[in-house]
C-alpha cells in the first residue's frame, strides 16, 4: 500500500490510477522500449517546433525576397552566383525567394494539427457509435455494420479526393486555407474504423461478469457504457489512436500534392501559412532546378509518420504484451 | 462454400450501388456544371450548353439521371418530321457502360477511355493494373524469403537488419518514398530522367513499382517473420524434426504452409492500399495511367468521368477482396465459410 500510495501524489487522477496496475505497467514497458521513447522525443520535438514556430523561423514563410529565388542550401556552391547557399537561408529558398527552412517550421503546425483535429472527431464519433451498436446490437448494429462493410468497399483515398475536390469552391472549402474541409473530408470515413473496433470490444465485453453485476444492481446503461465497458475498451483505441495520427498527416501531404488540398497563405500573420504538403507540390514543380525543395518536406513527413509507427509498434506491444 | 461465394457476389451489387450514390450525390452537390458557360472557357454558346445537356441527360429528373446512369432508362425520342416515337432502351453501369465522357463533349465513352488502347499506345488501365500487379508480386517475391531468413535466425545479425530495415520503412508512406526516389536516382544519380519516358519497355517502371512495393516489403516482411516464428514453435514441427525430415522439407512443408497463411488475409486490405497509391505514385511518376486519368476529371468535373471511376475501383477492389476470402477458405480447410 505504501508504494502506490507513494506514487498516487504524483500523478492527479488519484483514485483512478490505483485502479488501473494495468496502466503502470504498461507504462514501463513503454519507458523500457527505446525506439517509442527515441519517437516520443521527436514528437515532442516536433510539438514544441509547432508552437514556438514565429521564434524559431528565421524568416517569415511568406515574405518574398526578389533576386532570390530557387536559392540551394548554405552548404551547396553553384556556377550561379545568384542560385549560391546563402547562411540567412540555410536550406535555400524556394522559386519566389521564400525561406525553405521558415516555411518547414511553419509546416510542422499543419502537419499536427490535421493529425490531431481529425483523430479527436474520429474517435468521438467512433467510440460512441461502437459502444452503442455494440452494446445494443438489433437493427441499429445491423445498420451499422452494413455501412461499415459499404465505406470499407469505397477506397477511402478517391473518397476523401471525391468530397475535398466537390467542395472545394464552396464557402466552407476556404475556410481555414482548405483545411476545414480536410478535416471533414477525412472525418467522413475515419470513424468507421474505430467503430468497429468498439464494437467487437464491447461484443466480448458485455457477456463477462463484471458487466451482469452492474446490469443486475440496476446501474443505468450509459453508465455501464462509459464507466464500465469502455475503460476496458481503452488499449485497442490507443494504440488505433496513434497509428490514424500519421494516417491523417499523411494524408494531408497526398491531397495537397494532388492540388486538392491545403491552399497556402499569403497573409504574412496567417499562424498556420502553410504545409509540408504544400512544399511537397511546389518543390514537385521545380524538382529539374532545385531537388532540395522537396527533400526536406519529404524527409520532415518520413520523421513524423516513422515516428508515430515507432510510438504505436511501442504502444501496442507496452499494451499487450502476448502480442509480440 | 457455394452459397457462401454466391451470397458474397450478390453483396457486391448494393455495395456498388451505394458506392455509385453517394459518389452521385456529392458530384451533383457541387457547384459548377461540365457545361458551364464562364468566362474562362469560351466556345460554348447557350444553345450548345442546351443540346449537350440534353445529351447527356442532365435535364432530367435527379433521380432518373441517377437510375438512368446505374442501372437502365427508356429514352423516348420523337422524330421531328414524321412525329414517329421511338423508345430505345440504354443499359447503364450494370451493363458495364459508363456513358459519354463530359469532357470529350460526347464523343468518346469512359470505358472506351480507360480500357481501350489509344493508338499504339496500351490503355489506362493497363498502365494502372501492370503498376498494381507488378508491386504486389515483387513485394511478395522479396518479403516471404527476407521474413523467412530474418524468422530462421531469429537473433542473428541478418535477422536484425532485416527487422531495422521493415520497421522503419513500414512507417514511410510510399508518396514520400516515391519522391524520395525521384531525388535520388533521377534528380542527383542520373540514372533515368525525372519525367520517365512510358514509350520505352522496361525503364520508366522501375521506381514506380519499387516505390508502391517498399512499403509492402516492409509491412509482410515482418508478418512473415512473425508468423514463421510461432509455427516454428508448434509442436508438429518438433515432431518433424524429431521423425528426422530433411531440413528443408520441414521448412517447405510444415512452416511455411501455416506461416503464410496471415498473408492471405492482409491481400485483401493490400490490394485497397496499392490501388489508392496508384493514385498519386502515378502522378509522381507521370504515369499515364487511370489514376492520373481519374484526378484530372475531378477537376474537371467530368461527371461520368467521376462516377465511372470510382466505380470501377470499388469494383475491382470488391471482386480483390472477394477472391482473397475464398482463397482463404480454399487454403486453409479449417476455416469454415459460412
Amino acid at each position: 500500500m505504501a508504494t502506490t500510495a507513494s506514487v498516487s501524489h504524483s500523478v492527479a487522477e488519484t483514485t483512478k490510477r490505483q485502479e488501473r496496475s494495468l496502466w503502470g505497467d504498461a507504462m514501463r514497458r513503454l519507458l523500457r522500449n527505446k525506439a517509442a521513447m527515441f519517437s516520443i522525443g521527436i514528437i515532442l520535438f516536433l510539438v514544441l517546433v509547432a508552437i514556438f514556430a514565429p521564434v524559431l523561423a528565421p524568416h517569415n514563410p511568406v515574405t518574398q525576397t526578389s533576386q532570390n529565388s530557387l536559392r540551394l542550401p548554405m552548404w551547396i556552391t553553384d556556377s550561379n552566383p545568384s542560385r549560391t547557399g546563402k547562411p540567412e537561408h540555410i536550406l535555400g529558398t524556394d522559386a519566389i525567394g521564400r525561406d525553405i527552412f521558415s516555411q518547414l517550421i511553419y509546416g510542422s503546425r499543419v502537419s499536427l494539427v490535421v493529425g490531431i483535429v481529425p483523430v479527436i472527431i474520429t474517435s468521438v464519433i467512433g467510440i460512441t457509435i461502437g459502444l452503442i451498436s455494440g452494446y445494443m446490437g438489433g437493427p441499429i448494429d445491423n445498420l451499422l455494420m452494413r455501412f461499415t462493410e459499404i465505406v470499407y468497399a469505397f477506397p477511402d483515398l478517391l473518397f476523401v479526393i471525391i468530397v475535398t475536390t466537390a467542395f472545394r469552391d464552396t464557402w466552407f472549402g476556404s475556410v481555414f486555407n482548405g483545411l476545414f474541409l480536410i478535416f471533414f473530408a477525412l472525418s467522413l470515413t475515419g470513424w468507421v474504423g474505430l467503430a468497429r473496433l468498439v464494437r467487437g470490444q464491447v461484443l466480448s465485453l458485455k457477456e463477462k461478469e463484471f458487466i451482469e453485476a452492474a446490469r443486475a444492481l440496476g446501474v443505468p446503461i450509459w453508465k455501464i457504457l462509459f464507466s464500465h465497458i469502455f475503460p476496458n475498451t481503452l488499449a485497442p483505441i490507443i494504440v488505433s489512436i496513434a497509428f490514424a495520427i500519421p494516417g491523417y498527416a499523411i494524408s494531408e501531404a497526398t491531397l495537397t500534392f494532388l492540388g486538392v488540398g491545403m491552399r497556402p497563405s499569403v497573409d504574412p500573420n496567417n499562424p498556420l501559412p502553410t504545409s509540408w504538403g504544400v512544399m511537397l507540390q511546389d518543390g514537385y514543380t521545380n524538382i529539374n532546378s532545385n531537388p532540395w525543395m522537396i527533400l526536406f518536406p519529404a524527409l520532415c513527413v518520413a520523421m513524423l509518420t516513422v515516428a508515430f509507427t515507432f510510438l504505436g509498434d511501442g504502444l501496442r506491444d507496452a499494451l499487450d504484451p502476448r502480442d509480440t | 462454400m457455394g452459397t457462401y461465394i454466391l451470397r458474397r457476389i450478390l453483396w457486391c451489387i448494393p455495395v456498388l450501388v451505394s458506392v455509385g450514390l453517394i459518389t452521385f450525390i456529392i458530384s451533383r452537390a457541387t457547384p459548377g456544371g461540365p457545361f458551364d458557360t464562364d468566362p474562362s472557357r469560351p466556345g460554348l454558346s447557350a444553345g450548345a450548353v442546351q443540346r449537350l445537356q440534353k445529351q447527356f441527360g442532365l435535364d432530367l429528373p435527379l433521380w432518373r439521371q441517377f437510375t438512368r446512369y446505374m442501372f437502365f432508362d427508356i429514352e423516348t425520342n420523337t422524330d421531328p418530321k414524321t412525329g414517329v416515337t421511338s423508345r430505345t432502351f440504354v443499359c447503364g453501369a450494370m451493363c458495364g457502360n459508363f456513358g459519354p465522357t463530359y469532357a470529350s463533349r460526347g464523343s468518346r465513352t469512359v470505358q472506351d477511355a480507360i480500357f481501350s488502347s489509344n493508338g499504339s499506345k496500351p490503355s489506362k488501365f493497363y498502365y494502372s493494373a501492370r503498376l498494381g500487379i507488378q508491386a504486389v508480386v515483387l513485394a511478395l517475391l522479396v518479403a516471404i524469403p527476407l521474413g523467412v531468413t530474418a524468422a530462421l535466425r531469429q537473433n542473428s545479425w541478418i535477422d536484425y537488419l532485416v527487422l531495422a530495415f521493415s520497421t522503419t520503412l513500414a512507417g514511410v508512406p510510399s508518396l514520400i518514398l516515391g519522391l524520395l526516389l525521384v531525388i535520388l536516382f533521377a534528380s542527383w544519380l542520373g540514372l533515368v530522367p525525372v519525367r520517365p519516358d512510358w514509350d520505352k519497355p522496361i525503364q520508366p517502371w522501375i521506381l514506380p513499382t519499387l516505390a508502391l512495393a517498399i512499403g509492402m516489403i516492409a509491412f509482410l516482411t515482418r508478418l512473415v517473420r512473425n508468423s514463421v516464428l510461432e509455427v516454428k514453435r508448434q509442436d508438429f514441427v518438433r515432431t518433424a524434426n524429431a521423425k528426422g525430415l530433411r531440413e528443408r522439407i520441414i521448412i517447405i512443408r510444415h512452416i511455411l504452409r501455416n506461416a503464410l497463411l496471415p498473408i492471405v488475409t492482409v491481400l485483401g486490405p493490400m490490394v485497397a492500399s496499392v490501388i489508392t497509391g496508384t493514385l498519386f505514385i502515378e502522378r509522381v511518376f507521370n504515369v499515364p495511367g487511370m489514376g492520373g486519368l481519374l484526378v484530372e476529371s475531378i477537376g474537371k468535373r467530368d461527371y461520368s468521368m467521376i462516377l465511372g471511376g470510382a466505380l470501377i475501383y470499388t469494383f475491382i477492389l470488391v471482386i480483390c477482396t472477394l477472391i482473397v476470402d475464398v482463397l482463404y477458405g480454399v487454403i486453409d480447410p479449417r476455416i469454415s465459410l459460412k
